[in-house]
């Protein structure tokens, strides 16, 4: 009894530390680059498959960010010439893509990238910016992160790495896009994108 | 027995509301104000940011899918031959041909009248062109008050005047710029003593100088050049606004 009390109590007592971590953004956001960073350089990384790297960046980003903020964004106005299938469809290429990406970037360097955090600023009560800067391979560069509180918690709504916004430039090309094609070519042409990941020279231009 | 067992309920009661009063507010109460509205998110305008003027797109994607071609079949391969040589080689040639670059940055810093940035590249020059042997190494950077700056060039130079960036431009081999960007890098070569117009070198020292400049530009340009293909549903479009994006971010700088 006394036991499971104490256990309880623990609980309790953590129960706000854990839930203050999700209420600030900052710590949530560490604590997720942390993690990913974690699924490549920890001891026992080198013996994990690219697979179940990949597996587990995929379920680290859905499970602490809804992804559907950032494309939603990306998409901007032109989310409403894709019909109901293809917004569904759109969601979930979009979404490996930005797990791809991240792979791709994580998985690319020899050493473990240094990230220093510099103070929150918050815009407004419901939005934030935090900036930091990433030393990789002797070359540092500042990465803010554009954060809001949504009803479902703090959500990135942008990435700014050296001054290139991640929102705008996928903007820029849906609206090139969507000013010659429509979204039934932009679903085939975001497969085909995947499809020919690993080979960037079989990318169509 | 029965008395320790209070003892103990009273106390995990006392805990649990301790606990609960340091929740924050919105996890208690369940309360959704202030929460930001996604539909606001959504709409946001970013126009401003992303909209290019890009006339000659048809002409631009052609010279976009020729340098693809040159960066695959040419540069690459010279690229990977360059990083045979060890990176504290390639670092030290990178070093020497940013430092030959000094007199671009110094006039472009004069040209938007920063002189502490002009007096600071003067300073960074000379501890470089000699304690840094001729430039290869950058003792400068760990200097206090000779850190790095960014660079600036007649481009930035022409934005701080006020000058529109005009088209979009993607040009043969360099890849992308504007009209404004373009005007400058003939600047930048006009200042410059080591290429042409009014190089100081003759025709071969040039040669090996245009030659070596490049070639110790590429892994980084390529690196680069990678992640974003890679990560572009569209690269010519990704490639052009992440450049402007880029400039027009230092020019306000």
């Amino acid at each position: 009894m006394k036991v499971t009390s104490l256990l309880f109590a623990s609980v309790a007592l953590l129960l706000p530390c854990f839930l203050w971590a999700e209420a600030d953004p900052a710590i949530k956001l560490q604590n997720t680059i942390d993690a990913a960073l974690d699924v490549f350089y920890e001891p026992d990384a080198a013996n994990k498959s690219g697979d179940a790297k990949r597996q587990q960046i995929a379920s680290l980003i859905s499970e602490s960010y809804d992804l559907s903020i950032i494309m939603r964004r990306a998409m901007g106005r032109n989310w409403k010439k894709l019909t109901e299938k293809e917004q569904n469809e759109m969601h979930a290429l979009f979404e490996q893509l930005v797990i791809k990406v991240t792979y791709d970037r994580l998985s690319s360097g020899i050493h473990k990238p240094k990230i220093h955090y510099d103070t929150t600023t918050y815009e407004s009560d419901n939005r934030v910016r935090i900036p930091s800067s990433v030393t990789v391979e002797g070359s540092t560069y500042n990465v803010v992160y554009r954060m809001g509180r949504l009803s479902s918690g703090w959500q990135i709504y942008d990435i700014i790495a050296e001054d290139i916004s991640f929102v705008s430039n996928y903007r820029q090309q849906l609206d090139d896009h969507f000013r010659r094609k429509d979204g039934a070519a932009l679903i085939k042409k975001l497969k085909e994108r995947l499809k020919s990941e690993e080979n960037i020279a079989e990318i169509t231009i | 027995m029965r008395r320790t067992s209070l003892k103990l309920r009273f106390s995990l009661w006392l805990i649990c509301t301790f606990a609960l009063c340091l929740l924050p507010s919105q996890y208690v109460n369940g309360q959704d104000e202030g929460y930001l509205s996604e539909e606001a998110l959504f709409e946001e305008d970013l126009d401003a940011p992303t909209q290019v003027s890009d006339p000659l797109e048809g002409l631009n994607r052609v010279i976009f899918r020729f340098n693809d071609y040159a960066y695959q079949y040419v540069a690459r391969p010279v690229s990977s031959v360059y990083q045979l040589a060890p990176s504290s080689a390639r670092q030290g040639v990178s070093h020497f041909f940013d430092n030959l670059r000094f007199p671009v940055r110094l006039t472009s810093n004069l040209l938007q009248a920063r002189i502490s940035g002009a007096w600071l590249e003067t300073r960074r020059f000379a501890v470089n062109s000699t304690v840094g042997l001729f430039g290869m190494l950058d003792p400068a950077s760990g200097m206090e008050g000779l850190e790095k700056i960014d660079n600036e060039d007649v481009g930035q130079a022409l934005g701080s005047y006020g000058i529109g960036e005009g088209p979009y431009l993607v040009l043969p081999f360099m890849g992308p710029s504007n009209v404004r960007d373009l005007i400058g890098l003939l600047g930048d070569r006009s200042i410059s003593p080591w290429v042409e117009p009014f190089s100081i070198l003759d025709s071969e020292a040039r040669m090996i100088y245009g030659m070596g400049e490049g070639v110790s530009r590429l892994p980084v340009y390529l690196e680069l050049y990678d992640q974003m293909k890679g990560s572009a549903i569209d690269p010519y479009s990704s490639l052009k606004s992440a450049f402007m994006q880029y400039r027009r971010s230092a020019v306000k700088k």
